[in-house]
């Protein structure tokens, strides 16, 4: 789940003051894994959707439209995050989980949970688990003929139910609007297998006067090869190619009208994903989308599973209905 | 660090152990080919898919550029090779055919699909 990138001065004091056993950096460790969580932490729920001839894949920064049964596991990342005048940079590398399960075919939920390890350039470091997510999907429509879906969903993060070391304590509740639209109906030839994906969050603060609300935008623009070879032209490519979806994801987050300081960060990710039968694996790059972002560039990797799938009639089924 | 990193390798490799399984079923390719260009009407349409297929419940039919149907209507699941199927077609004019396939998987996902190809004299 990404968390939010605020570092107002009032969450970095209420940081450093839990960080007893090192406070020259306890809050400088907090503020260095906010900001980075902007890049590197996956949002919750990953599932790939079908809509006409359009699979959706999972996404690894944004969430994609769908709702279902998926695991991701693990997800990796790292980045080096740059010296700021408060504190030297540091190392990052974070580990996260993702289960989905669907409750009906059109609703479901999915936990979140991600490990960050910060080793500094001095030479220290902090751990620890950051807030877990929960997030609760609904798919609201579908149109199999022009490719297109959406959902709405409720992110609840919360506050202080990680380490202080590298989260944030302030919970957050988020509205969201996610959508998928393929381009496959558009008489663009071979363009047609590009689709488009995203999601618009209002993040609403549990304290907003430590902590502001902000707005989350992402989108992703994917060129699937499997979508070229099965609906438009096979171009005779060899298997290990028909499988893989270029693609670039982004995501920025924009500071809410009226809140104090603060500065748009985000990132752009291109890479690619390779679809097996049942499974998805994904390597993207992490270049920072604005200077305010403060990182270098990193890399994320994910491993991703459909347990609709792999256990269609347990796991991977909804609690209700077929 | 390392002690979490391999914790999640090892739940990503059980997870992983559990990956060699039925799943949707695709379209592998076809004959003619998805987007082909085929000189003069072929007999038959074949669509080779990436998982075996429930015959009752798997078709693939042919419309022309208005939506009339054009194949034979008889669309089956190979009995040798449960992931191809088969469909005869009668002579066909020169133009564009949209080629429709509905498909379950012995899994019992469902899946949908279509593509074009272009018959020239």
């Amino acid at each position: 789940m990404l968390q939010p990138a605020n570092p107002s001065l009032a969450r970095r004091v209420r940081t450093c003051a839990r960080f007893q056993s090192m406070p020259a950096l306890a809050g400088f460790a907090a503020l260095v894994a906010s900001l980075a969580s902007v890049i590197i932490e996956t949002r919750p729920a990953a599932a790939h959707g079908i809509a006409g001839d359009r699979v959706f894949p999972a996404t690894i920064v944004i969430d994609d439209p769908a709702v279902g049964d998926e695991l991701s596991l693990p997800t990796f990342s790292t980045i080096h995050n740059s010296a700021t005048s408060s504190g030297p940079g540091s190392r990052e590398f974070d580990f996260g989980a993702e289960w989905d399960k669907t409750i009906t075919d059109d609703l479901g939920f999915n936990i979140n949970a991600d490990y960050t390890s910060l080793h500094f350039d001095g030479g220290d470091s902090a751990s620890g688990w950051q807030n877990p997510a929960f997030t609760l999907k609904y798919r609201a429509y579908v149109n199999p003929e022009h490719e297109f879906m959406t959902s709405v969903g409720l992110v609840r993060q919360f506050g202080g139910t990680g380490s202080a070391a590298v989260d944030d304590p302030v919970g957050s509740t988020t509205p969201t609007l996610y959508f998928g639209k393929g381009l496959g109906d558009l008489p663009i030839g071979l363009l047609r297998p590009l689709a488009i994906t995203g999601e618009l969050q209002y993040q609403i603060s549990d304290w907003p006067n430590s902590k502001a609300n902000q707005w989350v935008v992402g989108a992703s623009l994917q060129y699937s090869i499997p979508y070229l070879q099965q609906h438009v032209k096979d171009m005779g490519l060899p298997g290990f190619i028909r499988r893989i979806i270029p693609l670039v994801e982004m995501s920025l987050d924009v500071p809410a009208s009226g809140a104090p300081g603060g500065a748009v960060t985000g990132t752009i990710a291109p890479g690619v994903l390779y679809e097996g039968d049942a499974w998805q694996l994904g390597l993207e790059a992490l270049i920072p989308a604005t200077k305010a972002t403060n990182t270098g560039i990193g890399v994320i990797a994910q491993f991703h599973l459909y347990l609709d799938d792999i256990f269609p009639k347990s796991l991977g089924k909804p609690i209700f209905g077929n | 660090m390392k002690r979490t990193a391999l914790a999640f390798l090892a739940a990503a490799a059980l997870a992983s152990s559990a990956v060699n399984v039925r799943a949707h079923a695709f379209l592998d390719h076809a004959l003619p080919a998805v987007g082909s260009t085929v000189h003069g009407s072929p007999p038959e349409l074949r669509l080779w898919f990436t998982q075996a297929l429930e015959p009752a419940f798997s078709s693939v039919k042919v419309v022309d550029a208005s939506g009339k149907q054009v194949d034979k209507g008889d669309s089956t699941v190979d009995a040798q090779d449960r992931e191809l199927l088969k469909l005869s077609l009668p002579a066909l004019a020169p133009g564009d055919y949209k080629v429709m396939w509905r498909v379950t998987s012995v899994d019992t996902h469902t899946t949908t699909g279509s593509f074009t190809i272009h018959i020239v004299p």
